[in-house]
């Protein structure tokens, strides 16, 4: 039984069109099954952020996006007071014989509250998939207070109490491990590690994605691909990059690699000038390496 | 197979408490966690299923994923092996209790696993000197443009790094963000009139960095430079201590305060007695951590070792006290003069030892690579 569910998993993703092998299928499943956040790293562009994307429409349920940036704080991340709509009601109660403390607590009520995607999260009728996005990329102290709500699943708010969570969310938190995140984050979620993907994986994502693509091509720029992140490079393309490459070939009706398309459209998946040189240097033997010039040949 | 069943869940936490030898932090929210997830998925299926249920569970980074399969195989395997001759042994004594008692031998033969495993790695071959050297190091002289050069990279290495903005605000006179929060509040007793306005500002991190630097004798190369940049740094930025250490530890922030580098050097030397020696860095990294890791580091100090590594000393000790000093600073940086080699990877034991409690390992070998690290400097 336990094997069906997983495999239903399994399909449901694929029809969203994501792609996903055993390790992946079975983090999300426990994930969701343990109501467990569930921490996903790995290099840039192999489809972190697309999990939860793909989750939250498989679930048929919002999505809410944190980004993390430096800097972010709690009043971007939690919940912010509506200042202009307070300011206009303090205007507009000026004549009203009212006291300080009713004029407190009515500009202090949930009326003037604008709920920030964690808070937004956790105040739903149906869960939600709560995406917090690049969490590397914020500093520890946000991490310290992100573990309050995630252990806790409740927000207080100094002017109105304590906000309990209606529902759960299934939190997806992605890390392109810019730093070492904090052993209490992790040891409260569940661990997945996404890595570059095998030739067999990125040609099915290929096909999946880009569907009009020449079956010769797809293999070609997967192969490519593969050789090419074996290669000491200041940014290794991702998947993202793959699938760019594979449409706009697709759409310059291109059926074959040949040395000439690919210098020209290198900038597609190498977003780093040195990498487009020293890559451009060594095409032919590049080439070799892929196998593409026998093949055609 | 029935008997296997019952004492799956006892298998499972003595397989948790493996993990937790092997330096999986695992403790008893893991542990319920796997028992959890087995029950929702089918362990007796696959053997693959129940391998990535635990896996998806308790593995908590790369590192842990690496090994996690390793580790796995070789449990169960050891753990078979032990249920069997168990087995055959109780067929002999029937009416002996056969709860967890064949646990005992099993952990024997995995920790004899385990230790065997060190033993198997290379023995490094630097030469070794537990004597210092004291007359050496004074051939290092010191070029006025050299030095002028550094001087102006730390600097604004130092400006990174001092001025580490907060995620918080403070309270502020000057009139750059409002604090809407704050003035709301205040003015309410006004009668809602907003008249007075109230300011904000990020505050600033204090921001202290702590250097330890290696002046053995595998660092004699670099040790000119090394020492251009701990007096750059401690000319440049007060809140700083300056350490440096070859078989012994050594406090020289006083002793870079001097207005010329020459004195500070001669100073240096005739303190440290064992300069260009051999090099214990475990040792000397436990004499920081016992004398002043208290009173120096805390969270928001910035700990810089510049070592190549090389070490006479016991790798456990290096990383033992590599984790205590990783847990108590911001943030551990190592700089290795060998790292800026295309070739070189970290194999050396103690660096091996240490590189799990590292934020971030550059290349430091000349004032190139000091640029590039000014450069990329992002903390």
């Amino acid at each position: 039984m336990q094997e069906k569910a997983l495999n239903e998993l399994s399909a449901t993703l694929l029809t969203q069109g994501y792609i996903a092998d055993p390790p992946i299928v079975m983090s999300l499943f426990l994930a969701q099954k343990l109501q467990r956040p569930l921490l996903v790293e790995g290099p840039p562009g192999v489809g972190k952020t697309e999990i939860a994307k793909v989750l939250a429409k498989a679930n048929d349920t919002e999505l809410i996006r944190l980004q993390c940036y430096e800097g972010l704080n709690a009043e971007q991340s939690l919940y912010e007071w509506n200042y202009q709509k307070q300011l206009l009601s303090l205007k507009m109660m000026e004549t009203e014989q009212r006291t300080l403390e009713e004029k407190e607590a009515f500009i202090f009520s949930e009326n003037f509250l604008l709920e920030r995607p964690l808070l937004k999260a956790i105040t739903r009728q149906k869960a939600p998939v709560l995406l917090i996005d690049e969490v590397d990329r914020a500093d520890e102290e946000f991490e310290s207070f992100l573990l309050e709500i995630l252990s806790d699943w409740q927000i207080s708010i100094p002017e109105l109490g304590v906000v309990q969570a209606t529902q759960i969310p299934q939190v997806v938190i992605t890390s392109n491990r810019m730093r070492d995140l904090s052993e209490a984050l992790r040891r409260r979620c569940f661990y997945l590690w996404i890595d570059y993907p095998e030739f067999e994986k990125e040609l099915t994502i290929v096909r999946n994605k880009v569907p009009n693509i020449d079956q010769q091509l797809g293999e070609q720029i997967c192969q490519f691909m593969k050789v090419l992140r074996e290669k000491k490079l200041e940014k290794t393309p991702g998947i993202a990059e793959t699938l760019d490459w594979a449409q706009a070939l697709a759409a310059l009706h291109i059926d074959a690699l040949d040395k000439k398309i690919v210098e020209d459209t290198l900038g597609i998946i190498l977003k780093d000038w040195k990498d487009i040189r020293a890559t451009s240097q060594t095409l032919t033997q590049l080439f070799d390496e892929v196998g593409v010039i026998q093949k055609l040949g | 197979m029935i008997k296997r069943q019952t004492t799956l869940s006892a298998n499972l936490l003595f397989f948790c408490r493996f993990l937790r030898e092997k330096g999986f932090r695992i403790g008893p929210l893991e542990e319920a966690d796997a028992l959890l997830g087995l029950q929702l998925v089918n362990p007796f299926s696959h053997s693959e299923t129940f391998q990535l249920c635990l896996q998806s569970i308790l593995c908590k980074s790369p590192q842990q994923l690496k090994i996690f399969p390793e580790v796995y195989q070789q449990f169960w395997k050891e753990l078979d092996r032990a249920v069997d001759s168990n087995t055959k042994e109780n067929k002999e004594k029937a009416n002996q209790p056969q709860a967890s008692v064949n646990n005992t031998p099993t952990i024997n033969e995995l920790k004899n696993w385990l230790y065997g495993n060190h033993q198997q790695e290379i023995q490094e071959t630097a030469t070794y000197s537990a004597m210092g050297q004291a007359e050496a190091g004074t051939a290092l002289r010191f070029e006025e443009q050299e030095l002028r050069a550094i001087f102006k990279l730390v600097k604004k290495l130092v400006y990174k790094i001092a001025h580490r903005r907060s995620r918080r605000y403070e309270k502020s006179h000057r009139r750059q963000q409002l604090d809407v929060r704050r003035t709301i509040r205040h003015n309410l007793v006004r009668y809602s009139e907003i008249i007075q306005l109230k300011y904000k500002r990020k505050k600033q991190d204090q921001v202290r960095v702590v250097l330890i630097c290696d002046v053995s004798k595998s660092m004699e190369l670099y040790s000119r430079f090394f020492i251009q940049f701990l007096y750059a740094f401690q000319q440049n930025f007060p809140k700083v201590n300056a350490f440096v250490f070859s078989t012994d530890l050594h406090l020289v922030s006083k002793e870079l305060t001097n207005r010329s580098l020459d004195i500070s050097l001669q100073k240096i030397i005739h303190k440290v007695t064992q300069w260009n020696g051999g090099t214990q860095i475990g040792n000397s990294l436990k004499k920081f951590n016992d004398q002043h890791l208290h009173k120096q580091v805390h969270s928001k100090t910035l700990v810089m070792i510049l070592s190549d590594g090389w070490d006479a000393g016991e790798p456990e000790i290096v990383a033992e006290q590599m984790k205590l000093l990783h847990r108590k600073a911001m943030k551990v940086v190592w700089l290795n003069p060998l790292a800026g080699n295309a070739n070189w990877q970290p194999e050396v034991r103690a660096m091996k030892a240490a590189l799990p409690y590292i934020d971030l390992l550059l290349p430091f070998h000349n004032i190139e690579s000091l640029r590039a690290v000014v450069r990329n400097w992002r903390m």
